[in-house]
């Protein structure tokens, strides 16, 4: 055999075949310390608690509303008791999805919760009569004091090594000053007049732009001035209807909230229902 | 009508929820969130039904998923006696 021949054999790797016992089990103590890791266990979407305290929570006010409202001529007295009862199912939906981990499941615990609260403000609408115009009138400014609070957060220095998570960027804290503050402000002042005489409720263009506006910005502080924002934008479009219209858009919300409820409850039936021919079995 | 027994069972009921909320002891965190941001609000629509002149079958429409609202929130003993004050209202106006 020549030299390099007995080189190579001398330098041969370890072999990736356990040729005896001793091979196989030497990595045990002679290895690094091994550590059995288990795959985590996926998160179940819909639980039997979430089953329960949803039919409980939010099915149940949900479907009194519309039972209410279903077939019945427009008042006042029900709307304002259906609008007290919406809100704090939608709260319900919201505090069930933050005790979710995977976003995925999260986001799918909150879907019914816009169609919600549409019919919630539709409702308040109905209830608030000529008062109504204060609905957005809050929003609005609940909007602005978010937007100056993110305008005060610090705004990162791009050179040092610690960055606070409040830390802003220098581009979004311009943004916020330039455009998302402006832009805002002009909404306020466009729909604090009379609706019909001041502005035209369908037909005004801020709030739009001002939801652009807040969209291009990557702050998550921002995220409860688009919800105040987009209310606002509902009361408005709720105020501009017939109080008919009203009522069957109330009326349609609280249908596609119960369509998605019942969505997500069969998922939870579908899987955890044995089939007739497995129970007969 | 006044439905002062309604009225005095419901308001022990909210008592007892503030009470939870200020010492919820083991009850999960869940728990606690779902009975501050739902059911208290919940019980307050149902008391401040009570002033607007609603018939009593109307009153025990809107408010007669409130004890199983509550019993849904979790296994506790206080929540038992919570449930147990709704029901007393509920029947007071029948």
């Amino acid at each position: 055999m020549r030299e390099y021949e007995q080189e190579h054999l001398r330098e041969r790797a370890k072999p990736t075949v356990a040729r005896s016992v001793l091979d196989d089990v030497s990595q045990w103590w002679n290895g690094s310390e091994q550590v059995a890791e288990r795959a985590p266990k996926p998160e179940p979407a819909y639980t039997k608690q979430d089953f329960d305290q949803s039919l409980a929570l939010v099915q149940m006010p949900v479907a009194l509303s519309h039972l209410e409202l279903f077939g019945k001529p427009p008042d006042v007295a029900v709307a304002g008791s259906a609008a007290a009862r919406l809100g704090p199912a939608a709260s319900a939906l919201q505090v069930m999805a933050n005790s979710k981990k995977d976003p995925k499941n999260q986001a799918a615990m909150l879907t019914p919760v816009p169609d919600i609260q549409a019919a919630q403000t539709t409702l308040q609408v109905i209830a608030a009569g000529e008062k109504a115009q204060s609905m957005w009138h809050d929003a609005f400014q609940y909007a602005m004091a978010i937007v100056d609070n993110a305008v005060g957060l610090p705004v990162a220095d791009p050179d040092a090594n610690l960055k606070s998570a409040d830390d802003v960027e220098q581009r979004d804290h311009d943004l916020l000053v330039t455009s998302v503050k402006p832009t805002l402000q002009r909404l306020q002042d466009k729909t604090a007049g009379a609706p019909y005489v001041d502005f035209d409720p369908k037909a005004y263009t801020e709030g739009q732009e001002a939801l652009s506006a807040i969209g291009a910005v990557n702050i998550a502080q921002l995220k409860p001035a688009l919800a105040h924002i987009n209310r606002g934008m509902a009361a408005i479009k709720a105020f501009a209807m017939s109080m008919e219209e009203q009522w069957n858009a109330a009326i349609a919300s609280l249908e596609a909230a119960q369509q998605k409820l019942s969505a997500q409850a069969a998922t939870y039936v579908t899987t955890t229902t044995p089939l007739p021919q497995e129970e007969a079995r | 009508m006044t439905y002062a027994a309604t009225r005095a069972e419901w308001d022990r009921a909210r008592l007892l929820v503030r009470h939870i909320l200020r010492e919820p002891g083991a009850l999960p965190a869940r728990s606690v969130a779902l009975l501050r941001a739902s059911v208290l609000p919940q019980l307050d629509a149902a008391l401040a039904m009570l002033t607007d002149e609603y018939p009593p079958e109307t009153l025990a429409r809107w408010n007669a998923f409130l004890p199983a609202a509550v019993t849904a929130v979790g296994p506790d003993p206080e929540l038992a006696r919570v449930e147990s004050h709704l029901r007393s209202g509920l029947a007071a106006l029948t």
